[in-house]
């Protein structure tokens, strides 16, 4: 076991209780010869490659994070993938052929998707959860349609009718969602998102962002008005405006930014609420600051490598975002684990794999 | 490589199927025979020959596992003792290429020159051979569902005079006349020329794949004299001649398919770069076929006794700017300077 101690530090949350820190062990030279031959082999397959890449890429990650001294491992096979790859490309292929010839037909068959697309997402997310592994036992995802379709197409609409002041409302449904659904073997997570708490976080970042916005706008259309009413004319802008560009594109960046400000509060939220098997406790101590810088200079590394660094970034997330997780057991965590059933038998023999999809570990 | 009767054990955790406890176990490989024992010489676990086993492929630091499918799991930290006990099988080329600083510095330059050679070279190549490739009958099928959803969408019937319309479909014939007659004509297009009310795209002319020529109600209202309105046909025709349409599309789809490949490795903003890439390299290729379309349309408009510079006054009139205008990265047409030159070096040639 990892560090267990007990002494208690008061006033933090759960501090008085064992807290089981996750560890990232993974390397970026390591990751960066992966990575790279990856790149290799799927540009020398002509795309092929990809699959493996791809399974290779998460054993890499899934297999550097451990919990309790044991690593995750992620036993989806490549052909599972390779397969699934095809399915959509042939689709696609199929959907753009017929939207040129016969476009009512190319209109009849997105209405199919539009139906489809729920079913095909809780799919994902169940394959998703199943070939994720710790201690040999497989994590699930119970699937069902219709919550489905109200989350992916009703909870959206919600969030644009309220003029976004519905978000943390759209923020508690997905997250109860998705957590309900989750299960390590046959023992399920549960969680109920606080939104006073989610509404807190919303109000802060959507202070700052109205600020950011109304800052960078005035910094560019002050010196407009200035300059009209000083009766200037011609193309070309005046020079206060060109200096007043940079700052405000930089506001603006930083108005982005603030979406992952946004993440990271909800995550710490949601794993501060989260319970497995009713028990068993989680935490998170991601700090938005930090958490928006990490994403920010990332995002300038890459930009400054060409795509070189990407290796690095994200090797320097994952392990971020690992530090700063912890599972607090509600009692002894092996025999928690020897209690637990698998809900599938062999790995699911599934095709249906979405890019972009993750609920994973949590992490 | 070491032999296979290196029988030094290999400490691990043995996981029986469907069961979360780990057992402290030890893994050796003896004369083709896979045993596992408890650690601490406990009873045998299980015992198995060496080529019923799985062996997960060696992969940076990540734990390794030797697994009986469906029956138990020997998960370990280390990889150089399954290496050792297995012989090297399992450990694979991969890894050893992954882990060579020679092999990365080859990987890097590799990807970097083929990632470079099939933007620059390898996608138009492929896109030219696609277009080549696609009979006549397709291009018309396509040009067809294009015209039908536009009427759907942005399309409203004519409201132009007929007297008009009926004198420049004759100009259109004269046009399409004048480019069968050329020697380089292509035999098997058949020529269309519709009129549609269609505000949403303003005066504009579209040639869409297989010969179907449009002409909005704005552009006639704009070009007052139909020899203007005629050297923008032959532009047009220009356009079906070298299929400049069914181009942009074939290069949009290729673009499209590339960042699907290699979407698993590139992260969201490298996604990004290469989209905003591809843009800015349709509109290079976007202004490459509006020039050409200028040359050749200038000559088949001089071919049916038209003034060729005639496009330059509607492109003046459409764009109510003078000549001096340049084109810059970020445009989809030639500037009219550029233009100007282009025409008149074309009909110079003949
Ligand atoms: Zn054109």
């Amino acid at each position: 076991m990892t560090d267990t101690s007990t002494t208690a530090e008061s006033e933090q949350p759960h501090a008085s209780e064992a807290r089981l820190p996750f560890e990232f062990h993974g390397k970026a030279g390591e990751y960066f010869g992966i990575w790279i031959v990856n790149l290799l082999l799927t540009i020398a397959t002509l795309g092929v490659y990809s699959a493996w890449a791809k399974v290779r890429t998460n054993r890499y990650f899934y297999g550097s994070t451990r919990l309790d001294g044991d690593a995750f491992h992620y036993a989806a096979k490549p052909m599972q993938i390779l397969i699934a790859r095809l399915i959509v490309f042939a689709v696609l292929v199929a959907f753009n052929v017929l939207a040129q010839y016969v476009p009512e037909a190319g209109v009849a068959l997105l209405i199919v998707f539009f139906f489809l697309f729920p079913w095909l997402i809780s799919r994902a997310l169940r394959f998703q959860s199943r070939v994720t592994r710790w201690r040999n036992v497989g994590f699930d995802f119970r699937t069902d349609y219709w919550p489905t379709f109200v989350i992916m197409y009703l909870a959206p609409i919600l969030s644009v009718v309220t003029l976004g002041l519905g978000i943390p409302v759209v923020t508690k449904w997905t997250q109860e969602w998705a957590y309900k659904r989750f299960s390590f073997g046959d023992r399920g997570f549960d969680v109920q998102v606080p939104l006073g708490k989610l509404y807190g976080l919303f109000g802060g970042v959507f202070v700052v962002g109205v600020l950011l916005y109304v800052g960078a706008l005035a910094l560019i259309v002050g010196p407009i008005i200035a300059s009209s009413q000083a009766g200037l004319e011609g193309d070309t802008l005046p020079a206060s405006v060109i200096a007043a560009i940079i700052p405000a594109y930089f506001m603006m960046l930083a108005a982005a930014l603030l979406i992952y400000v946004y993440r990271a509060g909800v995550r710490n939220i949601v794993f501060r609420e989260l319970v497995l098997d009713g028990n068993h406790r989680f935490d998170s101590t991601v700090s938005k600051r930090k958490y928006a810088w990490i994403i920010f200079s990332n995002l300038i590394a890459v930009a400054v490598s060409l795509g070189f660094l990407i290796p690095w970034a994200r090797i320097r997330l994952s392990r971020f975002l690992a530090e700063n997780t912890f599972v607090i057991p509600g009692g002894p965590l092996d025999q928690f684990v020897e209690s637990v059933k698998e809900t599938q038998g062999v790995i699911g023999e599934e095709y249906v794999d979405m890019e972009g999809i993750d609920i994973g570990i949590g992490l | 490589m070491a032999s296979a009767s290196d029988i030094t054990p290999v400490a691990g955790k043995f996981y029986r199927a469907g069961s979360g406890t780990p057992v402290p176990a030890r893994l050796t490989v003896e004369r083709k025979l896979v045993r596992i024992a408890e650690a601490g010489g406990g009873p045998v676990l299980a015992e198995e020959a060496r080529g019923d086993v799985a062996i997960s492929a060696r992969l940076g630091s990540v734990p390794r596992r030797v697994e009986m499918i469906g029956s138990w799991t020997f998960e370990t930290d280390d990889n150089d003792g399954i290496d050792r006990a297995f012989g090297g099988f399992g450990r694979g080329a991969l890894s050893a290429l992954e882990g060579s600083l020679p092999a990365i510095l080859v990987a890097v330059v590799f990807v970097v020159v083929s990632l470079i050679g099939i933007t620059v070279f390898g996608l138009p190549a492929a896109t030219q051979a696609a277009v080549d490739r696609t009979p006549q009958e397709a291009e018309r099928a396509i040009a067809a569902g294009s015209m039908r959803s536009l009427d759907a969408t942005l399309f409203r019937e004519t409201e132009a005079d007929e007297s008009r319309r009926e004198a420049l479909q004759e100009a259109f014939a004269e046009l399409v006349s004048a480019y069968e007659n050329q020697p380089w004509a292509r035999e098997d297009v058949v020529f269309r020329l519709d009129f549609r009310h269609a505000p949403a795209i303003g005066p504009n002319a579209l040639a869409l794949p297989g010969g179907q020529v449009v002409v909005t109600d704005d552009l006639l209202d704009v070009l007052e004299e139909d020899e203007m309105v005629a050297a923008v046909l032959a532009h047009e025709i220009a356009h079906v001649h070298h299929r400049h349409g069914l181009y942009a599309l074939y290069r949009s789809a290729g673009v499209g398919a590339l960042i699907l490949f290699l979407g698993g490795d590139l992260s969201a903003l490298a996604e990004d770069a290469v989209v905003q890439g591809a843009v800015l390299s349709n509109l290079s290729v976007s202004r490459r076929s509006e020039r050409e379309a200028d040359r050749t349309g200038a000559q088949l408009a001089a071919a049916a006794g038209l003034d060729p510079m005639a496009l330059l006054e509607a492109l003046e009139a459409l764009t109510g700017a003078d000549a001096d205008e340049k084109s810059s990265w970020l445009s989809s047409h030639p500037g009219l300077k550029d233009r100007a030159k282009a025409i008149r070096e074309a009909t110079a040639e003949r």
